[in-house]
């Protein structure tokens, strides 16, 4: 089936299991900045003022690359599909927070990206307001 | 029969109008922690001859995993 246990899941269609979880949806996700493919440096750069990464999207939405600011060339026309990185890790919003942080942790990532199973960009976790959240408030759900 | 893919709809209606069978291949630890509701589990490690002789051949069989992969 296309889509998977992922998508069925996001419909809010009937699941049965031993969770419940603490899922990386909720207080712990939160905005990225954000271009088309069509952005330049000059664009990014201005982005990256105010967030530590800017996700490249699609007319869809569809996450194509990342910048971080050590991505960023010197000239600001150069074209953001000339210098992202392209298909950055993601995960999706009903993914449990405390394996992802343990994940993160042992690979040494700061932070992720989060979709929806068709790649739309819904946000970003921080690593360290994921571990907060879970010292925290180590029984309730995200 | 060949395989088809199909998306969640189609799987609703074949669930729901023709008693079709939900198999789950991801690990089973995966598998009890969360399922989509009725689905069986065959990990595919173990998706063999025999692990599949007692599935109802006459209905469709619906196989998923965590995503499109």
């Amino acid at each position: 089936m296309v889509g998977g246990k992922s998508e069925w899941r996001e419909l809010g269609l009937p699941m049965e299991g031993t969770g419940p979880f603490r899922y990386v949806a909720g207080q712990v996700l939160k905005p990225v900045a954000a271009c088309g493919l069509d952005a330049t440096a000059g664009d990014v750069r201005e982005m990256l003022r105010s967030s530590p990464v800017c996700v490249v999207v699609n007319d869809h939405g569809v996450v194509q690359g990342r910048v971080r600011p050590k991505d960023l060339p010197a000239e600001d026309d150069t074209s953001v599909s000339d210098f992202m990185q392209l298909g950055p890790a993601t995960v999706q919003r009903r993914e449990e927070l405390s394996g992802l942080v343990q994940r993160m942790q042992n690979k040494g990532v700061r932070t992720i990206l989060v979709t929806t199973p068709k790649g739309e960009l819904l946000g970003m976790i921080d690593r360290s307001d994921a571990e907060r959240f879970l010292a925290e408030a180590p029984t309730r759900d995200a | 029969m060949m395989p088809t893919d199909i998306g969640v709809d189609e799987a609703q209606r074949l669930l729901q109008e023709e008693g079709a069978v939900l198999i789950e291949v991801l690990p089973r630890e995966e598998y009890e922690e969360e399922h989509i509701a009725g689905a069986d589990s065959i990990p595919l490690k173990k998706l063999t001859a025999d692990a599949v002789r007692a599935i109802d051949r006459d209905r469709p069989v619906i196989v998923y995993c965590d995503d499109d992969l």
